[in-house]
């Protein structure tokens, strides 16, 4: 289930959230990118 | 037509073992790969499959002077990587196990110690008999109450924390030690576990025993043997533990120094037994309610010949408000009654259809879904729901409890794996402990089913938002560390940050949005 169906709102306010959560915990994006950057150079 | 093929090349030539055992070793044909011939292992005493060639390396230590040996050699590999451990016993259950030997292995030294004068067959009796009944410290040593003996002499070196040990699911033996009568032995200074590490390597791996292990990372097939030849299995642990470049132990030491410290902690808590109560009154009150249900057998007789009834007959209707019409208010729109009217009609063709699903040929079907569907019409069905959960609670839970008393200490042992879930859980195995505070009463985890010993509490703890402060700690973010730290509650932080408001002005709803993207963003959810 997405964010937007789970909390029932529009998928854009939805990603508006994601926009701000990401603002005020700005590593936790890094880190996501970190892990997806590096899964897709090892394979694992 | 030119060929270049002649005849000799299309002969069958031999197996490449070296290219196939790669190539198996890459596909998992981990059968096939264990059928292969193993390749004796460069500079390995003997070959696998044979017997011991270097007798001195694997002995069995049957005199109280040899025991004495082997506590100094086993004293000297203190900071040289210690030594790896294993019982020899009766039974998987280690709080039920009788403790037929140890083995320690370090270098490519071997010994087995024999414990049990007696022990079964195939649990090296057969070996001990056949030294001479008896012989075990008959020299200088005590006849009788060797166990004891043999363990009190090892006990400072089982027991001191800077002596490191491995061991292949340590956890066991480590019980089976503790458990010991008159004194257990409270075993300190394991650092590594086979099993663990190679969990930690490969958590989906189907199986993490010495067999498979020594095949993945060894290209060795273990000899399946007695433990009169104890001798042999510790080679492979030792080769899987100590040799140099021994793939496992250096993997698996640079992976996981936690496991062991997990281990420690696991193994603590495998010791807080709860107790259970010897008298039937303290049974969860369900259990004696589920009685007023009367026989399972007569009450799923009953239960099936019910929804026939309903099927077929017209007696459910008063019991249903959308079964009369009388429900519909007169004074409603016209329009209104017409929806209502169809409405009811509808449902009544719904439940017209929900009975005849129901039939199978021999008669109606009572499965939950079914149920579920009749339960509107009449009581009975969700009745009948309830009735089922409970009886599987109750055969589930409540029944196998009083089983699982192990009659030497009167206590329920559950046993917490540590290589069960990929995921990294606990899973439990054996009678389930009461779980939590919330548990419902009478429900799993009831923990009026069992108690604690005099003087002891029985205490539930969990992890709390496990996953997120993974992620504070892991993406190393300030605002995530800090909300922790101050001992916020997580959610309602992020609300009122991301809704840029005060923490008090949170609203329960804001806080559920709150919590949907922090566990969305944990695990990837979409837009």
């Amino acid at each position: 289930m997405s964010l937007s169906q789970q909390i029932k709102v529009t998928m854009a306010q939805a990603e508006e959230f994601i926009e701000s959560y990401f603002r005020i915990y700005p590593n936790v994006r890094s880190y996501e990118e970190r892990v997806v950057a590096e899964a897709r150079k090892t394979g694992s | 037509m030119p060929i270049s093929t002649d005849w000799d090349d299309l002969a069958r030539r031999a197996v490449d073992a070296a290219v196939l055992r790669l190539a198996y070793g890459e596909l998992e044909f981990t059968e096939r790969l264990a059928a292969l011939a193993p390749r004796a292992p460069e500079g390995a005493a003997g070959s696998p499959a044979g017997p011991a060639s270097d007798d001195r390396r694997y002995r069995a230590v049957e005199t109280a002077k040899e025991l004495d040996a082997l506590v100094a050699a086993l004293k000297a590999t203190k900071g040289k990587g210690g030594f790896t451990l294993d019982t020899e016993t009766t039974s998987v259950h280690p709080t039920q196990a009788e403790l037929v030997g140890l083995s320690f292995s370090w270098r490519r030294t071997s010994h087995y110690v024999p414990v049990n004068r007696d022990p079964p067959d195939g649990f090296g009796g057969e070996a001990t008999r056949a030294k001479a009944a008896g012989t075990l410290f008959d020299e200088e040593g005590p006849r009788s109450g060797d166990l004891a003996a043999v363990l009190d002499r090892l006990r400072p070196v089982l027991e001191d924390p800077t002596l490191e040990k491995t061991g292949q699911n340590a956890k066991y033996d480590m019980i089976v030690l503790a458990c010991q009568e008159p004194r257990g032995v409270d075993v300190r200074g394991v650092a590594f576990d086979t099993m663990i590490a190679s969990w930690c390597l490969r958590p989906d791996g189907r199986t993490h025993n010495l067999d498979a292990m020594s095949l993945e990372h060894l290209c060795v097939t273990k000899i399946r043997q007695r433990p009169d030849r104890r001798g042999k299995a510790q080679i492979t642990i030792a080769r899987g533990a100590d040799r140099e470049g021994g793939d496992l132990r250096l993997r698996g030491r640079r992976l996981h120094a936690p496991p062991a410290s997990a281990l420690r902690a696991e193994v603590d808590g495998g010791r807080a037994r709860p107790g259970l109560p010897r008298d039937r009154d303290a049974a969860p009150p369900r259990a004696r309610a589920h009685g007023a249900h009367g026989h399972p057998r007569r009450s799923r007789r009953a239960a099936a010949h019910e929804p026939r009834a309903r099927g077929a007959g017209e007696e459910a209707r008063g019991g249903d408000p959308r079964g009369g019409r009388g429900a519909v208010q007169p004074a409603q729109q016209r329009e209104d009654r017409g929806a209502a009217l169809r409405q009811v009609e509808a449902a009544r063709d719904r439940r017209a259809q929900a009975a005849r699903r129901t039939e199978k040929g021999t008669g109606y079907s009572t499965d939950e879904r079914t149920l579920l569907e009749l339960a509107p019409y009449h009581p009975l069905p969700s009745k009948l729901v309830d009735w089922r959960m409970l009886t599987k609670l109750k055969s589930t839970y409540v029944d196998p409890l009083p089983e699982a008393v192990n009659p030497r200490t009167g206590r329920i042992h559950t046993t917490f794996h540590q290589t069960g879930a990929a995921t990294g859980r606990l899973l439990v195995v054996g009678p389930q402990p009461p779980e939590h505070s919330r548990a419902r009463r009478g429900g799993p985890g009831d923990p009026r089913g069992v108690r604690a010993e005099r003087g002891w509490k029985l205490l539930s703890a969990d992890y709390s938002q496990i996953e997120l402060r993974l992620l504070a700690h892991l993406a190393d973010d300030p605002g995530l560390l800090a909300a922790f730290r101050a001992g916020e509650d997580i959610h309602r932080a992020t609300a009122a940050k991301v809704m840029g408001v005060a923490l008090d002005a949170v609203t329960p709803e804001m806080r559920g949005r709150a919590k949907a993207i922090n566990f969305g963003i944990v695990y990837g959810m979409g837009r």
